[in-house]
């Protein structure tokens, strides 16, 4: 018999932890809310026939955000065998809101009582068998962290959904609400299965647009007044007479189950929050914090792993070795080319930086586990705010440091359409793990391995989302309040280095996978490119394809200081995926050929301290990948929007590298052809920012507002 | 022929062998677009292959 597990909680309570340890998988565990925005499944260990389904976390089963509904839809139309109902028990109230609209779903429930070795380390005293006698539910304690608990929970689950155990006690409200609930009861009974009754008949009294039962007109005109009575009645919506029911009977069900022992008292956590999150420490804080993430990762650490690597690794061993069996083969001379200019050149190339990447990972990975990575959130939230975001809109961004693609789906934890938008719009803008070849490559080749031109990739990518929320919230498709933003910040604690260790490895290895396919894919298509002619007969490099290509875009790129046709075409590349940015210089200046101690192979780079940094600048900020590309597509929901993103984002980045490069050769005391056209794209994009609001648009909010 | 074949067979077979790998990893990036998801991506969906690890 097969038998479906569904993991119900609020955000951050530890479900997709024990979804883990339940199944043995290896999801990504963030350390807040909102990482999880679609279910994933898995099979039980030891039980192949249950499936687990680790869902988004919720607050309450009237879900406001696109992956709340993902949970609520899965719960009432898939309904698995048993629900396990995470409760966090350091935090009671709220866990136990969700609890009592799961139980009232009719299907079994078993309630998993994490954090519970918290509650006993404060020396608290929690009452469990009061829990089991108040819910009916089958109550176990667990510690998703450490594992505890896990092998029990299972097998009551697997019981509990055998036996179809539903819990018996179902939460009361008042006399006077109840009858109104019978009533709607009544009314709906032959349209609606007798397990959901209760659940849609308060579903129906709340008004929830979103429950899915099919009602006569006259059935729907009833409950319509009923509802119109009862708030008058209550002289409240109803809505908030259900939540305020809920809280009363759960703060007085408190009082008997949670004995607080301990006496309130600041705790560690507290106190480092009071330094880490003051109002003016708490900015240069995680500036510092940054600049030496970056600093370790691109500049002492990571550089010094990088110069073994391309030295070493790519500059001696692999080539030699290559080299032999080649000549021991006796291959033709374009095959040699193939493998040492192309495929060792490309793809060695972007593997070199990947030490830099695995300790950016690591560090980054260290940060959110402690816990200081959803405080960032919360202080940029006053500086976003300013500028027409909100701090929701800096969790897709941080989750967006691996890959722009999962910060991308992240952003729909944000209920705000507007918001969303711009948060789809803007999440590329942070540096991905894909660019950081090209930070390094610039930090390294041309500023001497500099942790301040590294860290400034990262600012500057922050500047960018900030300057496009300033701009876009002035157009009408983006104007609005800004979602408010209310974050519960998980307690500082101890790393846990096995999921530090996991989430690293999980982007190292989706890098190295990325290298084995589209990175070699592509360095065999540019090493071809760069030695066939269009009659297809191998040639210099000036007169290849990809030279006659790249010598049509080049002009392009002429006014940002880089109008070589191999960067124009590296550019362009770096559409297919950012890394072929380095495995086309890599193959373009031969680095396979080049065996020079480290960075200093990229010398060969035709750049200027200044070109160099603004071909960064409009590698960074200009389209993402093709991957990311379709991902903004599927969550912005039309061509129109994704056109306008990627219009937006290049012609951002290249206006902002034109002024970087232009205005830095007129500080040297070069004027060219192209400084009078950049200081007018400069105006202009300092209009954007300052221009005032258009008054009819605020007329209109007015009204909207009143 | 015959010749021009045992004199360049280390050509051809490493030849083979690169054009095989060139030709999976084409199929493995086009599965992927199809799914609309990027090659190696470990994103958070539940039609993404790299996270069913079960």
């Amino acid at each position: 018999m097969s038998i479906k597990i569904g993991l119900v909680g609020n955000p951050n309570s530890g479900k997709t932890t024990l979804f883990n340890n339940l199944t043995g998988s290896m999801q990504y565990v963030g350390n807040w809310p909102g990482v999880t925005v679609e279910k994933k499944e898995g099979r039980l260990k030891n039980f192949k026939d249950a499936i687990v389904v680790d869902l988004p976390g919720i607050y309450s089963l009237s879900p406001y955000t696109l992956e709340e509904v993902v949970s609520r839809n899965f719960i009432i139309n898939e309904k698995p065998d048993v629900i396990i109902n995470i409760v966090d028990a350091t935090n009671l109230e709220r866990n136990l809101y969700l609890t009592t609209q799961v139980i009232e779903l009719g299907i079994p429930v078993i309630i998993a009582l994490n954090m519970i070795d918290i509650v006993e380390k404060k020396g608290d005293i929690f009452n469990i068998e009061k829990l089991k006698e108040i819910t009916g539910c089958e109550v176990v304690e667990v510690s998703a962290l450490k594992g505890k608990g896990t092998n029990e929970v299972a097998k009551k689950a697997i019981e509990v959904a055998t036996k179809n155990d539903n819990c018996n006690r179902l939460f009361k409200f008042t006399d006077k609400v109840e009858s109104i609930i019978n009533g709607i009861e009544d009314l709906v009974k032959d349209t609606v299965p007798n397990d959901k009754l209760r659940f849609t008949a308060i579903k129906l009294l709340e008004k929830d647009e979103k429950i899915d039962v099919d009602l006569t007109n006259q059935t729907k005109l009833i409950i319509e007044d009923i509802v119109k009575k009862t708030e008058k009645d209550f002289d409240d919506d109803t809505e908030s007479i259900i939540t305020n029911e809920r809280y009363s009977y759960i703060e007085n069900i408190v009082k008997t189950l949670y004995l607080k022992k301990s006496i309130v008292k600041i705790s560690i956590s507290d106190k480092i929050d009071k330094v880490a999150t003051n109002r003016w420490a708490a900015i240069p804080i995680f500036l510092v914090v940054m600049f030496l993430i970056y600093f370790l990762a691109v500049s002492t650490l990571g550089a010094m792993g990088t110069e073994w690597v391309n030295t070493v690794l790519f500059g001696e061993w692999i080539p030699d070795l290559a080299e032999k069996g080649l000549t021991a083969i006796n291959s033709a001379s374009w095959l040699n080319s193939l493998i040492i200019d192309g495929i060792i050149g490309g793809v060695g190339s972007v593997l070199g930086f990947l030490p830099q990447m695995a300790i950016l990972f690591l560090l980054l990975a260290l940060l959110e586990d402690v816990g200081y990575l959803s405080r960032i959130a919360f202080i940029l939230d006053k500086v976003f705010r300013k500028f027409g975001l909100s701090g929701k809109s800096f969790i897709p961004m941080m989750i967006g440091t691996g890959c722009s693609i999962p910060g991308i789906m992240a952003s729909r934890t944000i209920e705000n359409e507007n918001d969303r938008r711009i948060t789809i719009m803007t999440t590329s803008f942070i540096p991905c793990g894909a660019k950081l070849p090209i930070i390094a490559l610039v930090a390294g080749a041309m500023f001497n391995d500099s942790a301040i031109i590294a860290f400034s990739a990262y600012l500057l990518g922050i500047t960018a989302v900030l300057i496009s929320g300033i701009i876009l919230k002035k157009f009408k498709a983006f104007r609005g309040k800004e979602s408010p933003f209310i974050m519960e910040l998980p307690s500082y604690h101890v790393p846990n280095f096995k999921n530090i260790a996991m989430h690293t490895w999980e982007r190292i290895k989706s890098f190295v996978i990325k290298a084995g396919t589209i990175i070699f894919a592509a360095a065999v298509i540019i090493w071809f490119a760069s030695n066939f002619s269009w009659s297809l007969r191998m040639v210099q490099m000036d007169e290849s394809i990809l030279a006659s290509i790249g010598k049509i875009i080049q002009y392009i790129f002429v006014p940002l200081g880089f109008g070589d046709w191999k960067s124009a075409v590296a550019t362009i590349l770096g559409l297919v995926a950012k890394e072929n940015v380095v495995n086309a210089f890599g193959i373009l200046y031969n680095i396979g050929d080049v065996s020079q101690a480290g960075q200093e192979i990229w010398n060969v780079l035709p750049y200027t301290a200044l070109s160099a940094y603004s071909f960064l600048v409009f590698n960074l900020l200009c389209a993402p990948c093709i991957a990311a590309i379709a991902a903004i597509k599927r969550e912005i929901g039309s061509s129109k929007w994704m056109w306008i993103t990627i219009g937006f984002q290049t012609a951002l980045a290249y206006v902002l590298a034109i002024t970087i490069y232009q205005m830095g050769l007129l500080f040297g005391g070069t004027f060219t052809v192209y400084t009078i056209p950049a200081m007018l794209l400069f105006v202009g994009l300092i209009y954007f920012i300052v221009r005032p609001t258009n008054k009819r648009i605020r007329l209109n909010e007015g009204v909207n507002n009143v | 022929m015959f010749k021009f074949i045992i004199d360049n067979i280390g050509t051809i077979i490493v030849s083979i062998i690169l054009l095989t790998l060139f030709v999976l990893a084409l199929v493995k990036i086009i599965k992927a677009y199809k799914k609309g998801k990027c090659i190696g991506c470990s994103c958070d969906c539940d039609k993404c292959k790299y996270n069913k690890k079960d």
